[in-house]
């Protein structure tokens, strides 16, 4: 019984130590919790916000589905075949660990301006954790597993189906996870660069402003829908593993 | 030179190999990318100035100390969260959502708190590895088989014991990968905090080269940091191989 | 797993059929359109029709974060016109980029003024001997601007300047006392207002410098002397149409910056009362001060004529001098 009003407690000390933060911080760092909401509540009303989050959401939603896709069949295959994981282990953390924000020319000469350049800044940056963390997940699988399913003559299709997928499901999700947050984090980024519109438009203009509820505000309502974003997947992760 | 050294080399030099033939013949342009082979002479050019130098002194000093935090954090955070089951099923969905937010709007508060110095720009970087540790943490000690920690405790195992004679080298292998993405992100997240609290560092340097339009110092401190960063890479990767072949996954 | 792969090839197909169709109006990049109030005369343009007035095709723009963005996102572009720093500028011409500059945004810094705490015992730049001053980064127009002020009092040797490393970050020390003064763009909008007081304005102590300016890459003038012509007449008639109508500009910046309470009257008056925009005439001596400012904090270097960029010919003939 106690348990249903774990996320509520949890929710109200997150609360209790924002507001002791602001009383420490003071208003040129943070607002307080009662500021930020006030701010969401009129970004909600406001059709300029709505309109940003348009802009925004279009490239997100393909920049997620082309990292996670992408990423899910990269990771399998470096994952099945141990030669190449080995060799590219090294080079997808170097390439995890780069800015991504300065290979911005090169994006812009193989995408030019607008939501193409958006989706791929997006892509980018998600694709990464989820292109490790499969990989990393595959070849974790204990090597029974994977004799059992040689010697029960599966083929690849059903190996990878009912034996490498379900075995990796929890380090593919944490992956997965990652990836979705890292591409909209990645979108945002992409519209600091070269936008008049979007999410990460308004950020941009609030933080040069020193509009610290404003900035406070969107902050809430991306991780807000990050968090959607993550709770979804657990219930595929939950749902997929009953199958399993 | 093993098989996998081979093949990476190959990779790599036909990966520089195309983008030297784009570069030269005018596929990208010297706006854009300079060649490859540019970038190396540049490169080494600026490893000789002593203004790049202490940029470079200035970054990796800063990501060693925000890496050893973030791991060290990241991992006693993992632990705290697996002992406590209720307080995870509420902070796994926010964990991985962290990673959506633009850190960096975060700077005028940890200035506020940590000052006028190197710490903010240690603490983004640290902040944005911990995670990663963390659910690789979270990962890695659900993967203990039960049977251990009920054999240590039918062996009548203090907990701290169990923790770090059982525990910790069970999952070892999955805190290899955290400790790998934790190196990298916070790395990224140092290096990114210094474009944005531009004083000093090679993020500053990349973002005024960016700026100024000159290439050819832009890129020349991206292949230093790309070099260097491989180099670390390397380093855990053979250290993680050692584990994974001790742990018979190999 | 079959439906979980159904339902996402359903999902890219239903995004890539509602995708937003291919623009039909072009777009020019303005740095920090949006988030600079010096960009606020292209927002009027944009949102009162003025573009269509003078007969182009312009819908919207490419902003950017900084200089060499903006750079790199106008030789994107279709029309590759845009309004950059002239940092920007000078580095593009630099690399061999062949550009005209064609109008001057600013007279001055309008509203940027060093702040100090309500209750600090500095009252004069004098009194700034032996304190902390913050500017934003190093070789930043903050750096140059507070070398050039505290040069002209003469005490810049007895003045300890700290990079902050941001505004924001300048602001944050200058609260806790890190620093005993630092920049600030526009004070009437800090929160609280009356916590800081200004120990100096740079439109007092820098009446002229020239920090934005409008280029269109040489070819391009060439090729379509009149699409450039009538962007710069556009620029004309949205600083002409801000200051006979400061209450609509008002409701433009309110609506496009999403202002939410800020005190945008008065500063916007205060702003066209001093003449802050420029409806286009590049300021001389604006110009020169910006790049002895350049050369003081060492962006600008070596032998380099800025005039032979400079074309004065697509301006209106009553603003060519």
């Amino acid at each position: 019984m106690s348990r249903r009003f774990d996320g509520l407690l949890f929710t109200i000390a997150v609360l209790l130590l924002w507001e002791l933060l602001y009383r420490i911080v003071g208003s040129s760092g943070l607002s307080s919790p009662i500021t930020t909401f006030a701010t969401v509540v009129h970004l909600l009303g406001s059709a300029r916000f709505w309109q940003n989050v348009a802009a925004t959401a279009d490239a997100f939603a393909l920049a997620v589905v082309f990292s996670l896709g992408g990423g899910l069949a990269i990771g399998l295959l470096l994952g099945l075949s141990r030669f190449a994981g080995d060799v590219f282990d090294p080079i997808l953390n170097a390439l995890t660990a780069i800015p991504k924000i300065t290979l911005y020319p090169v994006i812009l000469l193989f995408f030019g301006l607008g939501m193409s350049a958006k989706v791929a800044f997006g892509t980018i940056h998600g694709i990464f954790p989820v292109i490790i963390l499969t990989m990393n997940g595959v070849r974790n699988i204990s090597p029974v597993i994977r004799k059992a399913a040689r010697v029960m003559r599966l083929t690849p299709a059903q190996t990878i189906r009912n034996v490498l997928l379900p075995a990796a499901l929890p380090e593919i999700f944490s992956g997965m996870r990652i990836g979705v947050s890292l591409a909209l984090l990645g979108t945002l980024v992409g519209e600091l660069f070269a936008s008049d519109r979007g999410v990460g438009f308004m950020l941009i203009q609030s933080v040069e402003h020193s509009d610290v509820p404003t900035v406070m505000a969107l902050t809430l309502l991306l991780f807000a829908v990050a968090v959607a974003g993550g709770l979804a997947m657990l219930q595929i992760d939950r749902r997929l593993r009953r199958e399993g | 030179m093993s098989r996998v050294a081979a093949a990476r080399w190959a990779i790599v030099l036909a990966g520089f190999a195309t983008v030297e033939l784009c570069c030269r013949t005018g596929v990208i342009g010297r706006l854009t990318m300079i060649p490859p082979s540019a970038m190396i002479v540049s490169a080494l050019h600026l490893l000789t100035a002593p203004a790049i130098q202490s940029d470079l002194l200035f970054t990796i000093t800063n990501a060693a100390a925000a890496i050893v935090i973030a791991v060290i954090a990241g991992f006693v955070a993992g632990v705290i969260i697996h002992a406590l089951p209720r307080f995870r099923r509420i902070v796994d969905p926010l964990l991985a959502a962290y990673y959506a937010v633009p850190t960096f709007i975060f700077y005028p508060m940890l200035v506020a708190i940590l000052g006028l110095n190197r710490a903010p720009l240690i603490a983004i970087g640290a902040v944005l590895g911990v995670v990663a540790m963390t659910v690789n943490t979270l990962a890695g000690l659900d993967r203990i088989p039960r049977v251990y920690v009920k054999t240590a405790a039918a062996l009548r195992m203090p907990r701290v014991a169990t923790a770090l004679l059982v525990q910790l080298p069970a999952a070892t292998p999955h805190l290899v990968t955290g400790v790998k993405l934790a190196v990298s992100y916070s790395i990224v997240g140092t290096i990114a905090g210094e474009f944005i609290l531009s004083v000093a560092g090679l993020g500053r340097a990349m973002s005024l080269a960016y700026n100024n339009l000159d290439n050819a110092t832009m890129y020349g401190l991206l292949l230093i940091l790309i070099v260097t960063v491989t180099a670390i890479n390397l380093a855990i990767y053979e250290w993680e191989r050692a584990v994974h072949r001790r742990w018979g996954l190999r | 797993m079959k439906s979980f792969g159904a339902a996402v090839i359903v999902l890219v197909l239903a995004l890539t059929a509602t995708a937003t169709p291919a623009r039909a109006a072009d777009r020019i990049t303005i740095t920090n359109y949006g988030i600079n109030i010096t960009t606020l005369p292209w927002a009027v343009a944009l949102e009162r029709g003025l573009f269509q007035r003078e007969g182009v095709d312009i819908d919207g723009f490419v902003g950017s974060s900084g200089g060499g963005s903006a750079i790199r996102n106008m030789m994107a572009s279709k029309i590759p016109f845009a309004e950059v720093s002239v940092p920007a500028a000078v580095a593009a011409l630099q690399n061999g980029i062949e550009l005209k500059i064609v109008y001057g945004a600013l007279y001055h810094l309008g509203e940027l003024s060093w702040m100090v705490r309500k209750d600090s015992t500095i009252k004069s730049i004098a009194d700034l001997r032996g304190r902390k001053v913050a500017y934003t980064s190093p070789q930043s127009v903050t750096e140059m601007v507070v070398r050039m002020v505290l040069d002209a009092h003469h005490i810049t040797s007895d003045v300890t300047l700290i990079p902050a490393g941001s505004i924001e970050a300048a602001h944050v020390a200058l609260d806790q006392g890190a620093v005993d003064a630092a920049p600030v763009e526009i004070p009437a909008f800090l929160s609280p207002p009356d916590k800081y007081r200004a120990v100096f304005r740079t439109s007092v102590e820098l009446p002229a410098v020239l920090t934005q300016v409008g280029v269109v890459t040489a070819d391009y003038a060439k090729a379509h002397p009149d699409i450039v012509r009538k962007l710069v007449a556009v620029h004309r008639d949205a600083v002409a149409y801000m200051t006979a109508h400061p209450d609509d500009a008002v409701r433009v910046y309110d609506d496009v910056w999403s202002s939410s309470g800020k005190p945008v009257d008065a500063v916007l008056r205060r702003l066209l009362a001093d003449r802050y925009w420029s409806p286009g005439t590049i300021n001389d001596a604006g110009l020169a001060t910006m790049l002895r400012g350049m050369r003081l904090v060492g962006v600008l270097a070596g032998p380099f004529d800025l005039n032979a960029a400079i074309d004065r010919s697509y301006l209106p003939a009553d603003l060519r001098r």
